[in-house]
């Protein structure tokens, strides 16, 4: 990276700033530990940043008094582009403190910062480009202050993506063979044995973390859920959910269900195929993380994804069984980038306890409208905590231009 | 689960804090102590002058005796954490939340670490616009999870069904009550929004309603869906020693709290559209235009019924004189009420779902609204309104500082 770190930079960013600026600085610094200046006096300009390979972070040392509030970043570049605040030296060299992506040439966009003590420069990645780093300036900041993070190189999650990849067209194949099973037992009329099939069918696929639509068509095809009711839905449910509605009645109509699980089992079959044939982005790993719960939070806890079958807690144990899986795999990337990586761990830990604990009541076989309230809102809790608290790693995490 | 609730770090701007309270006078219809402009901020702020900030700071919250905002939402909550450590987390998560968005803020930027950490509702600076966040706490707190039984406020008790009521249980109690006012509704949602976002995994939501206080229509006390000024007559702040706040019989924790019912009351106002003027001004006891007491001229004109034995002029079993006969011997079951008017859409015969947020606040239950609800019983307005939901639940002492949070005393215990 190269750097423009210089003595000489700091000596006139000092002088930039002037007697009143100083002042500005001790009385911040005076206050303490709470974080107190949040926006710049009124009457006084933003600083004015540039953006560009020639002049990359020109107007910047004026964040050594302002270090909080906004800067205006100006693209003076031919060429859209991507604007940060790094950390240079220290600790948290290369630290990411604030980011500006799809900037517009000869645009002008307000950036938020909040830094805390410490020596910064800006960086321009600029298209095409290799990336530019500006003059470093000091921060006397407060103590708070945005929490810096390293960013993630694609590169770092490529052996990841592969293995998970592997791992989720692996688990597939067990779907698959669950979906032959299903078709035997329609076909031999022993309908507790395919029930059973569809349930643990159903539940291997939420391992495979197919949350958010991350296999597009082909997964909406697979286990999406009705547009609305019959009258209003032209492209009724297919896959799970339509086996699901029709399986889990009284008397059904077998004949067909046989028909829907081949088509199931077709689409399964393509979808191994597009699992073998083309590569997973390291993002989708990442979004994973959190959608998945997500997905759980609301199609599955709302009840809108029971068509009949009162599996909601098979469903979560699935689900975030998939999650416990692309954390463990997030793992090595984790430190330094999200606060307590342990406590995320060890939530999972206690919401899968928690689902266990409720698959031994009879809520097992209700719909998620039946359970007692108090369940309800102990699984609901625990998994919006749990998005809450993995929501910061798909950004942190976002695999990012490093050169 | 707590990841949630210390990972977003107390955030205070500058604004709010230490500021004179000279400008106070600005804030239109802000008339209570504890109320100031921001000195810093010109009227940018707020779409319709300075931003009125007002301290969540004193010995009373501050949206008791305080004037109600235009825009309430109100949030029954229920303790998912299982000890009384977890409990205690969550309230300290509302205190510092409930501290911050009073005084208005610039929310923290993120960078790369997170998503934003505000909805950006309110824009990027977040405005107090006369916010308060009123914490309350349910009987069912009281029970074997948090160890607190011994700690119940002594008057403190479920809300059941009365004659006329028409309960329905998913819009009833709770562990924990919010009732978040402000200026205008988006700021209201923007602070129900950041207070759930800070202690989810630990609150579980159960259930809310917002409402709305119209402007006066012309002039004085807002009017609710039945085309009748409410809330024209409460108690003055003289009173509120003997009225509202907790009195010296129960436990030490409780002092500056106040007991406060929640009321979800449907308004059958297409029936009500169908009754004759005369009939319904005889129901309410006020003149429907001006909000005049059938006994006086003006809405300010105190009702009197002193020389109406009768019921002649303002009938015996009309609602104001029901709810407040104005004897001596009813002095003390007075109440402070705080109400708004809600609009929830449709029910399924096609009627409006229409009614009333009612909220009051007082020193004893029993001696106040219990009274007075079983004098209302089978009164001629009942046909038009149907108690729906709410509950009994303690509003907690003011918090002191921004150290302090809510519910300090009752957990110490």
């Amino acid at each position: 990276m190269p750097r423009i770190s210089s003595l000489a930079t700091r000596v006139v960013a000092a002088l930039v700033v002037g007697t009143l600026g100083l002042l500005a600085v001790l009385a911040v610094v005076g206050l303490g530990p709470r974080h107190v200046a949040t926006r710049p006096a009124r009457g006084r300009s933003r600083p004015v940043v540039t953006a560009s390979v020639t002049r990359c972070g020109d107007g910047f040392d004026a964040v050594a008094t302002q270090p909080v509030g906004q800067i205006d970043v100006r693209d003076d570049d031919s060429r859209p582009g991507e604007v940060r605040v790094v950390a240079v030296g220290g600790a948290r060299d290369g630290a990411v403190y604030a980011d500006l992506e799809l900037l517009a040439p000869g645009t002008t966009v307000p950036l938020a910062i909040d830094l805390p003590t410490g020596s910064y420069a800006v960086q321009c990645l600029m298209e095409d480009e290799e990336p530019v780093t500006g003059g470093v300036v000091d921060v006397q900041g407060a103590s708070t202050g945005t929490r810096g993070v390293p960013p993630v190189d694609q590169s770092e999650l490529l052996r990841t993506t592969l293995d998970y990849q592997a791992a989720v067209g692996h688990r597939l194949g067990r779907v698959r063979h669950r979906i032959s099973g299903l078709v035997q037992h329609l076909a031999s009329g022993d309908l507790p044995a395919a029930r059973h099939d569809w349930i643990a069918a159903h539940r291997g696929y939420q391992l495979l973390g197919g949350a958010y639509g991350a296999f597009g068509e082909l997964g909406d095809a697979i286990d999406g859920l009705p547009h609305g009711p019959p009258t209003l839905d032209r492209h009724p449910v297919t896959g799970f959910h339509r086996i699901e509605h029709d399986l889990f009645t009284a008397r059904p109509h077998t004949a067909r269900l046989i028909g829907d699980a081949r088509a199931l089992a077709s689409d399964l079959a393509a979808l191994s195929h597009r699992l073998r044939s083309t590569q997973l982005a390291p993002l989708d790993l990442v979004l994973r993380a959190h959608e998945i719960t997500e997905d759980l939070l609301q199609r599955t806890l709302t009840g809108r994804d029971d068509l009949g079958s009162h599996t909601a807690l098979a469903t979560a144990d699935g689900d975030l069984a998939a999650t416990a899986d692309v954390l463990r795999r997030l793992r090595p990337v984790l430190t330094g980038r999200v606060p307590h990586p342990a406590r995320l761990f060890t939530d999972l830990t206690t919401t899968r306890a928690l689902v266990r604990r409720l698959a031994r009541t009879p809520d097992a076989h209700r719909s998620v409208a039946q359970w007692p309230r108090v369940d309800r809102e102990q699984l609901a809790s625990a998994v919006a905590g749990l998005a809450e608290s993995l929501a910061p790693l798909a950004v942190a995490l976002e695999p990012r231009r490093t050169s | 689960m707590s990841a949630s609730m210390d990972r977003r770090g107390l955030f205070r701007g500058l604004a709010g804090t230490g500021l004179a309270a000279g400008a106070a006078g600005l804030a239109a219809g802000c008339a209570h102590a504890g109320a100031s402009a921001r000195a810093d901020e010109p009227a940018t702020d707020a779409p319709d002058g300075p931003d009125r900030v007002i301290s969540p700071y004193g010995e009373h919250q501050p949206g008791i005796a305080g004037e109600p905002g235009s825009a309430v939402s109100v949030l029954a909550l229920d303790v998912v954490a299982t000890d009384r450590g977890g409990l205690a987390e969550a309230l300290k998560a509302l205190s510092s939340r409930v501290g911050t968005l009073t005084q208005g803020y610039a929310p923290r930027p993120t960078g790369i670490s997170g998503p934003p950490s505000d909805s950006g509702v309110l824009g990027p600076d977040v405005p107090a616009d006369g916010l308060t966040v009123t914490v309350s706490v349910g009987a069912s707190l009281f029970d074997h999870r948090f160890g607190l039984a011994g700690a119940k406020p002594l008057r403190l008790k479920p809300m059941h069904a009365f004659a006329d009521d028409d309960l329905d249980a998913a819009r009833c109690g709770g562990d924990l009550l919010l009732q978040v006012s402000a200026d205008h509704g988006d700021t209201v949602l923007h602070a129900v929004r950041d207070l759930m976002r800070h202690t989810r995994g630990a609150l579980a939501p159960r259930w809310r309603i917002d409402g709305a206080r119209p402007p006066s229509r012309p002039t004085g006390a807002p009017r609710n869906h039945l085309g009748f000024k409410d809330g024209i007559a409460n108690p003055s702040a003289d009173d509120f020693d003997a009225l509202v706040w907790a009195g010296d019989d129960e436990p030490a924790w409780t002092a500056g709290g106040s007991y406060h019912v929640v009321r979800i009351i449907r308004m059958l106002t297409e029936f009500w559209d169908r009754v004759g003027l005369s009939e319904q001004e005889r129901m309410i006891g006020r003149r429907r235009d001006s909000g005049a007491p059938l006994s006086g001229s003006t809405d300010a004109d105190d009702p009197d019924y002193s020389d109406d034995p009768r019921g002649s002029v303002t009938p015996l079993d009309s609602h104001i004189r029901l709810a407040n006969p104005r004897t001596d011997a009813t002095a003390d079951q007075r109440m402070l009420r705080r109400a708004w008017n809600y609009d929830a859409g449709l029910d399924l015969a096609g009627n409006l779902d229409l009614g009333l947020v009612f909220t009051c606040f007082q020193t004893d239950l029993e001696r106040a609204f219990e009274t007075v609800q079983h004098r209302l019983q089978g009164e001629p307005l009942v046909d038009y309104i149907t108690p729906v939901g709410g509950g009994y639940f303690f509003a907690l002492p003011g918090l002191r500082d921004e150290q302090d949070r809510y519910g300090r005393g009752l957990l110490d215990t």
